[in-house]
């Protein structure tokens, strides 16, 4: 067989030579890096945390190493159907114990960035979803559904989380759009640019948190905090996203990454 | 009238610091003793159980009858009987700061002592005698005068002894809370030059946030004691121009071991209450030290701020007692460490503070206000201990007699 023959061959020779392009969806895992805040009586999120056991000094002479620790839910990271208690009874519900091929999947981009840049608080329905797909063609079946918001422009400052007085404020769907999503698009999951998959004010929905309470009601998954959702094409783009096998885990920080047909545009 | 020093000074760049020396360190364990007392600001004296003659320096035993000597609090008054000014000696640190006065004191107890002068009091002069701590944490005599008189805490002699936040450069870790910003603009009243307040997420707003930012003395700088990556840019950035710097941060948590209480909180509580402050001391204490012979721009003093049930545990708040105790622990250790350099080391030890992670325990509790407040005190007398609110002194004087008793007497 010829490697013109073999799929994954000719798929190595394309993105050797870039004719398939890799595009880095994750933000870097660093301290400073915003995590979910919820009100104070509740357990929190940890940010990144990072100590040096040795760099090439009297700890280790020629080997540099950390120690880390975060939350499963810190930076871009995965969100796994036990992650909420709508998803705990699930089987194969935690990150070890998700079907491999789940990780691999087709990505429909949905660019809401012009609504989100007019209104934080933007949200997106099933009556948006009709008529954004008259407009750009069907939302296919098995796909992830990326939110192009341009959130992740906004990483480093206060509008990311972009908290007030009555709580965060940031675009996110509404109960019509996920049930649309999840049922009628038997979508992998959502994947978006904002610290989660639900509008800042999303507490005080209903039901509340529709995207988290639906989705992983569902075995559905999340993806929060990417960036780069601007560098995909609305059609035909392949998520490639592997949480770290943790026994039981409900989600975890992640490398993940796109791959995109076509030589780049930018030079 | 003492002269005012001007402050504000820009150094001359190119001349080399003083290196740091401390004063000698070979003291009795009784000299120790005192040291304790001088800490917390008491004047006390050994007085001899037997015969009730009143000694000084400390001894183990009376040096009339051998009898056991106990520490009371004594009357502070003296009168000057004879002075001298040295102006010439071998010891590295007092070489730096000659001329310096002592004299011979009478004490209106009995005894008679050598003291550091005050430089407005003269022989024949009454006196209030305080016992104070030198660079290296012993305990010495100071001979004040009398009357309050106009800037006596600007004594250059006296200075050396104090950690006065006038003209000083200070860090203050954490301005997202109420004590972090009283004690900032306390710090402000009493002179300081600038606080450097801690933010440890800018991207987070926090209440009091708008009045503390618009302060021209105070500016908000990133620093999260949570992230050593974060304390070491800050020292980078800050450490060489810190004076004194005081640890406000603190992670309260309600909760039991067994039956509340979560791993969880306990770590994070660790983490901030113990990591925290190690981490600010690793940044901050090398470069504070190698400035603290300075003549000009010294740093001076770093203080902690920690609950008083680091000594007894809290049935209520066990997390918040261990971790307290560990800070304790910890900052023990670095006073002894910074002896060498001369970086002077305070804890304010204090009660439950009015606050919304206190709702479970009965008043008297502490407010924001007080512990800034005794905090200026603790640096302008040069007291290495203070205890904040009721509940903490209480607690102190009891766990001083009988520290198993009073860990039994703290449960509910």
């Amino acid at each position: 067989m010829t490697s013109k023959e073999n799929i994954l061959i000719s798929l190595a020779e394309k993105i050797s030579n870039e004719d398939i392009r890799i595009i880095d969806l994750t933000n870097t895992l660093s301290s400073e890096f915003p995590v979910i805040v919820l009100p104070p009586e509740f357990g929190q999120c940890d940010h990144f945390s990072m100590e040096t056991i040795s760099k090439y000094d009297e700890n280790g002479p020629a080997w540099y190493w950390n120690k880390i620790s975060m939350n499963e839910h810190t930076g871009t990271h995965f969100d796994a159907p036990a992650h909420w208690v709508t998803g705990k009874d699930l089987p194969n519900n935690s990150v070890d114990s998700i079907p491999l091929k789940n990780f691999m999947a087709p990505a429909v981009v949905i660019d809401i960035s012009k609504e989100c840049a007019k209104s934080s608080d933007f949200l997106i329905t099933k009556k948006f979803l009709i008529s954004w797909e008259e407009q750009y063609g069907k939302i296919p079946q098995n796909h992830w559904i990326a939110l192009r918001t341009d959130w992740h422009k906004y990483v480093g400052s206060p509008k990311y989380l972009n908290m007030q007085h009555d709580g965060a404020h940031s675009p996110g769907p509404d109960k019509s759009a996920v049930e649309y999503l999840v049922h009628e698009k038997n979508c992998i999951g959502l994947a978006v640019e904002t610290v989660g998959t639900d509008a800042g004010q999303a507490f005080d929905f209903d039901p509340p948190l529709p995207a988290h309470s639906i989705l992983h009601g569902n075995g559905r998954y999340g993806l929060q905090c990417l960036r780069n959702l601007d560098k995909l094409p609305t059609f035909g783009s392949i998520i490639v996203a592997n949480p770290l096998k943790i026994e039981n885990g409900s989600g975890s920080p992640l490398r993940v990454f796109a791959l995109v047909e076509g030589k780049s545009n930018e030079n | 009238m003492t002269k005012q020093k001007t402050y504000l000074t820009k150094k001359n760049p190119l001349v080399k610091s003083k290196i740091n020396h401390v004063s000698p360190h070979l003291r009795s364990r009784a000299t120790k003793a005192l040291a304790c007392h001088a800490a917390k600001g008491e004047f006390v004296l050994q007085e001899c159980s037997e015969c009730q003659y009143i000694t000084y320096p400390p001894r183990d035993r009376c040096p009339k009858c051998w009898g056991e000597l106990t520490w009371k609090h004594q009357n502070r008054h003296a009168t000057l009987l004879a002075e001298t000014t040295i102006h010439s000696t071998t010891d590295l640190y007092f070489r730096e700061h000659i001329p310096w006065r002592i004299g011979t004191i009478l004490l209106d107890v009995g005894p008679t002592a050598f003291a550091h002068l005050h430089s407005e009091v003269q022989v024949g002069d009454k006196l209030t005698i305080q016992v104070m701590l030198d660079r290296s944490g012993n305990p010495a005599l100071f001979a004040m005068p009398r009357k309050v008189t106009v800037n006596m805490e600007e004594d250059y002699q006296y200075k050396q002894f104090t950690a006065s936040p006038k003209g000083k450069r200070i860090l203050v870790s954490d301005g997202r809370t109420e004590i972090g910003q009283k004690l900032t603009c306390e710090l402000i009243k009493a002179g300081a030059e600038i606080v450097y307040l801690g933010n440890a997420d800018s991207n987070l707003r926090f209440e009091g946030q708008d009045s503390i930012s618009k302060h021209k003395n105070v500016k908000i700088i990133p620093l999260n004691l949570l992230s050593t990556k974060s304390v070491k840019k800050c020292s980078q950035q800050y450490g060489g121009k810190v004076d004194i710097l005081i640890n406000t941060a603190s992670y309260v948590r309600s909760g039991s071991v067994a039956l509340s209480g979560k791993i969880t909180e306990l770590q994070n509580a660790i983490d901030l209450n113990v990591n925290g402050l190690t981490r600010l001391a690793k940044a901050f204490c090398p470069i504070m030290s190698a400035r603290s012979g300075d003549k000009e721009r010294p740093a001076i003093a770093f203080l902690d701020i920690l609950s008083i049930f680091s000594l007894t545990g809290h049935p209520g708040y066990a997390g918040l007692a261990a971790s307290s105790a560990a800070r304790l622990s910890i900052i023990n250790s670095l006073r002894s460490e910074m002896s060498l350099s001369g970086l002077r080391v305070f804890s304010a030890l204090i009660g439950p503070i009015e606050d919304e992670w206190h709702q479970d325990i009965s008043p008297p509790k502490v407010t924001s206000d007080q512990i800034a407040k005794s905090i200026i005190t603790s640096l302008k007398n040069g007291q290495e201990l203070t205890l904040v609110g009721n509940v903490a002194k209480d607690i102190f004087e009891k766990w001083s007699a009988n520290p198993l008793l009073t860990m039994r007497e703290t449960i509910k």
